[in-house]
């Protein structure tokens, strides 16, 4: 089922970045967003989560417009993990993801048990319940970062956007992490696409790439063997990159 | 499984003592001491044979304590709605220069007004606050970032200083002595005809932060988190600037500028509780800012047989150690990384 699907889309602040993009995701499936630093991947995550206006074109989330939603209700339908390192303001890492049922309490949101519920199964998915009364200070970058998932799963969201999410981690951590968003897809049916410049784990991990291709002002789509046959790593990353690429997915 | 809250009910029974033991102190002590006994019976409407205690209980103690119990909870919840707007732990009620805007406008009062009443003061202090609220209100709609509308704030805030520097440049001596004194803040000069206002202005702004509380815990995750969330930050930024606003502006105008108080407790409040929670911080917060004034208040009027200290002075003794302490310890300051 196609969750997002972007309509002759322009995006940038001023001049576009890129335009004409048709793009689609779909639910089970997991995206990796690759590009070089500045090639503008945020700024599409931005606009796909409903940040940044269109410069032209359109975002249809389920089918519909993502300008004609309520705040309310598309705080249901997609859920965001942000870059940014916060402790958010002391909170307790129950009480950060008990943020991710904002949108499904009432004015003074107070918890009812079924949000109870929502929350320690989000902490159960990403497996850290144990560290639910400890402030999210305390944390690892690793275990902050599940933090944040766990606040986006409790949004129980479809659609998951996750802006570079290993940045912070070690090699432990980025692989634990890739395969929690592989599993959340796959066992879930989240919709969930990320941004990274972690190529090894991309590769190893993601349904299907999108390469942000700057100086075509458009996007590459595909399956890492479909990007295979094409130059697109080549172009966008170097020869040397794309020969570390060929021989990850070929063995050679 | 619900997170561990057991600390929270001892918070609440030690503040709760608190309050009510120096909320009474402040009945009974002062240069009159006045027996516990007989100030339960003058509260309870059963006037002590003592016609002066009547008085000084009624006309002056009682309106001063309730007038120090909501002016210390106005402003700190002010302060922690500013520190979290603002995701800066050194926020405060007066770095908008809401009150700088409430101080020039009772400078303009008092320095060049030829008789200025009470009631010219009050709405001076209004006018005033209310003049850099709509400025900072204005700078909030063209400014999307928060650490350049607290930059405008602080600039607003110097302008006023400067304007009331040369308002007592160009005033007579005695002006100027009028307006020094209600510049060092007291929470007696709220009288038992006026207090009527003041805890009506008081309470409106303190049920609307109680009403803030889902959204202030929003934007401890960052503006775009809190948008993703569903809230409309722009409108929830509005309605926190009105909100410290009117706190701000009635607590300058009825009581004079006083300092401190919404910058150090929600230190207290955070240190107390452990967390940042604003659903246990905000009451925690309005509570202790209370617990804070009345002692303030206790300690101008415990001091010396030749009149009560200027608040200002006590709250700066009770607030800077703690101020201070924040800055050197990284465990509260990692609230706003």
């Amino acid at each position: 089922m196609v969750t997002v699907e972007t309509r002759n889309l322009s995006i940038g602040y001023t001049k576009p970045l890129y335009t004409g993009l048709n793009l689609q995701m779909h639910s089970g499936q997991m995206i990796a967003l690759l590009g070089l630093n500045g090639a503008g991947k945020s700024t599409l995550l931005k606009t796909l989560c409903g940040f940044l206006k269109p410069l032209e074109g359109d975002v249809a989330v389920m089918g519909k417009s993502l300008g004609s939603y309520q705040r309310s209700r598309l705080a249901t339908i997609v859920g965001v993990v942000l870059t940014e390192r916060t402790s958010a303001g002391g909170m307790s890492v129950f009480d950060l993801v008990s943020m991710g049922r904002y949108p499904h309490t009432d004015f003074l949101g107070k918890l009812k048990d079924s949000d109870i519920d929502a929350i320690n199964s989000a902490l159960n998915a990403v497996g850290i319940s144990h560290k639910a009364n400890n402030a999210l200070a305390q944390l690892s970058d690793g275990e902050r970062q599940k933090a944040f998932i766990a606040k986006a799963l409790a949004q129980q969201c479809p659609v998951i956007i996750l802006d570079e999410p290993t940045a912070f981690l070690d090699v432990k951590s980025r692989i634990e992490t890739m395969d929690l968003l592989s599993n959340l897809a796959h066992e879930q049916s989240k919709t969930i696409l990320l941004s990274t410049h972690d190529l090894d784990t991309a590769l190893r991990s993601a349904d299907m790439l999108w390469v942000a291709d700057s100086a075509g002002k458009k996007v590459e789509c595909g399956t890492a063997d479909e990007l295979l046959e094409t130059d697109i790593f080549g172009r966008i990353f170097g020869p040397k990159v794309a020969e570390m690429v060929y021989s990850s997915l070929r063995g050679k | 499984m619900r997170p561990d809250s057991r600390k929270g009910p001892l918070v609440a029974a030690v503040i709760a003592l608190a309050l009510i033991v120096l909320f009474l102190a402040n009945l009974v002590a002062g240069p009159v001491k006045i027996p516990i006994g007989e100030a339960f019976r003058i509260l309870l409407g059963k006037l002590s044979q003592q016609q002066s205690w009547n008085q000084i209980i009624l006309q002056s103690r009682l309106p001063q304590a309730v007038t120090a119990l909501l002016g210390g909870a106005a402003l700190a919840v002010s302060g922690l709605q500013l520190q979290t707007l603002f995701k800066n732990p050194l926020a405060g009620p007066s770095i908008l220069g809401i009150s700088d805007g409430a101080n020039l406008g009772v400078a303009l009062a008092m320095l060049y007004i030829s008789t200025t009443s009470y009631i010219t003061t009050i709405a001076a202090a209004f006018i005033g606050a209310a003049a850099v609220l709509a400025v900072i209100i204005w700078f909030s709609h063209k400014i999307n970032n928060n650490v350049m509308l607290l930059v405008i704030g602080i600039m607003v805030g110097y302008l006023a200083s400067s304007a009331i520097s040369i308002l007592n440049f160009n005033a007579s001596a005695d002006k100027v002595h009028q307006y020094v004194m209600w510049g060092m803040g007291d929470f007696g000069s709220v009288s038992v005809d006026k207090l009527p206002w003041f805890v009506s202005f008081s309470l409106v702004g303190l049920v609307a932060s109680l009403l803030l509380v889902k959204p202030l815990n929003a934007l401890l995750l960052g503006d775009s988190y809190a948008e993703n969330l569903g809230v409309n930050v722009r409108r929830a930024r509005l309605a926190i600037l009105l909100v410290t606003g009117l706190l701000t502006a009635t607590v300058t105008a009825f009581c004079g500028p006083i300092s401190f108080i919404g910058l150090a407790v929600p230190h207290i409040a955070r240190l107390t509780l452990g967390g940042g929670n604003h659903r246990s911080l905000v009451p925690a917060t309005i509570f202790l800012g209370s617990v804070i004034a009345l002692l303030c208040n206790l300690l101008t009027n415990l001091s010396s047989s030749s009149g009560p200290l200027p608040l200002n002075a006590v709250t700066s003794i009770v607030g800077a150690p703690i101020i201070i302490y924040v800055i050197m310890n990284r465990k509260n300051l990692h609230y706003f990384n």
